[in-house]
């Protein structure tokens, strides 16, 4: 029948072996989308909203088979190697996701529909820094905002970072450092706008 | 809180996907798996459900429909390993229906094995398989090989049945059946799997039919 064991629970096989299996076994490769696609999705909309990561999200699993062979397996945890793909398959989309953090901008929320009274609140207070955090995006050289993105919404350390994106970690480091500084101003500025705002209003 | 985490925490959670577009992109990666490997050149991937459709149009065109019918018992979920152990198969004048009643945790090669040769013995050429589930640890080999067509489904309380016609089974393609477990992670609608994933097949008569005109529980989701 072809049953492949694996030792141990799933958590404990690492994407590295995942994958190398994949290599006799295409059918094993759907551990990978399984652990995985929801947060590449996540990430996706994050910066290109939901349409477009429905697609790009799908098409960086496509890919990511594609090249399975490529995968160093001596690489336990198979996320910077999918998150470049995603990352790559993003900047095609700069224009709409540059639309997207400027309409946020001016917009601030979203869309904020359904839940209770109180769930609404704490989503409209979480977001009331939506505005200025997009604005500061959209200024951000795209190569730095990559960087800062991985490390914010991705949760990769800059040397993932800098794996995902095919670049030194110092590189990354120099990166994220700078995207970091823009992003720090911007939120100084939203907050001395926001403090001069309530000494108006009392 | 620094601006890392006022950046994560400030930009809020991202929307989910909707089931459709989970079963979709699975599908396609499915789909993907289950073709002969060809040139390494970039292939355009099939993103969404306009391309899945798209694609399903093109291959039934050529005659080489390749889908997969998938189902999600009712109450599976993570950690379920999905087995068929009760099933009937029952030849009628033109027509097989096949009735899966119940999933269970054990695998069983023999269920499996019973399935097949019943099938065949029946006139459909039939595979059946399963897919890597993450909670399993065990990765087993694929299924989908061949073509595939299918068949009308309806949902029963206790599992899924399918009607099966033979004769409109063309040469070369056969039936897959491949339960899709739902991963530990994934939309909370999971057990609309079911509904979704057979309206994305291509019918024998090579008409796709959108996931939208579908809803269970109901009969005959797929048209011939």
């Amino acid at each position: 029948m072809g049953a492949v064991n694996l030792a141990g629970p799933d958590v404990n096989v690492s994407d590295g072996a995942v994958i190398a299996e994949s290599w006799q076994e295409p059918e094993c490769f759907a551990a990978i989308f399984d652990r995985y696609y929801l947060r590449i999705h996540g990430y996706a909309a994050r910066r290109l909203g939901l349409s477009l990561a429905d697609d790009v999200a799908s098409e960086t699993f496509l890919i990511a088979f594609e090249r399975r062979h490529r995968y160093q397996t001596s690489r336990p945890d198979a996320q910077p190697w999918l998150y470049g793909i995603v990352s790559n398959l993003i900047s095609r989309h700069h224009r709409a996701e540059l639309r997207r953090y400027r309409a946020l901008a001016r917009s601030g929320v979203a869309e904020v529909a359904g839940g209770d009274a109180d769930e609404v609140v704490v989503r409209l207070d979480a977001q009331s820094l939506r505005a200025p955090l997009a604005a500061a995006l959209a200024t951000i050289a795209d190569r730095d905002r990559a960087v800062l993105l991985l490390v914010a919404w991705a949760e990769l350390t800059s040397e993932q970072a800098g794996e995902a994106l095919g670049i030194p970690a110092g590189t990354a480091r120099s990166r994220l450092h700078r995207a970091r500084r823009q992003l720090q101003a911007a939120l100084s500025q939203a907050e001395s706008s926001l403090d001069r705002k309530d000494e108006d209003h009392e | 809180m620094n601006d890392l985490q006022i950046l994560r925490e400030g930009w809020g959670q991202p929307e989910r996907p909707s089931s459709e577009a989970w079963a979709a992109a699975r599908v396609a990666l499915l789909q993907r798996q289950a073709a002969p490997a060809g040139p390494t050149g970039r292939r355009r991937a099939v993103g969404g459900r306009a391309g899945w459709l798209a694609s399903g149009l093109a291959l039934a065109a050529a005659a080489t429909a390749a889908c997969v019918l998938a189902l999600t018992p009712p109450g599976s979920g993570p950690g379920h390993q999905g087995v068929l152990t009760a099933f009937t198969v029952t030849r009628h004048a033109g027509t097989v229906d096949v009735t899966l009643r119940e999933l269970s945790r054990t695998w069983s090669a023999a269920d499996r094995a019973a399935l097949l040769a019943k099938l065949r013995a029946d006139g459909v050429p039939a595979i059946a398989g399963y897919r890597w589930h993450p909670a399993s640890g065990k990765c087993y080999a694929s299924p989908l090989v061949g073509q595939v067509i299918v068949v009308t489904a309806r949902r029963l309380l206790d599992g899924i049945a399918f009607e099966i016609r033979p004769a409109r089974i063309p040469p070369g393609v056969r039936v897959v059946f491949a339960v899709l477990s739902p991963p530990a992670e994934g939309p909370d609608h999971i057990h609309r799997w079911a509904a979704i994933i057979p309206g994305l097949l291509v019918t024998s008569s090579g008409r796709c039919l959108a996931p939208a005109t579908l809803s269970w529980p109901g009969p005959s989701v797929i048209q011939h």
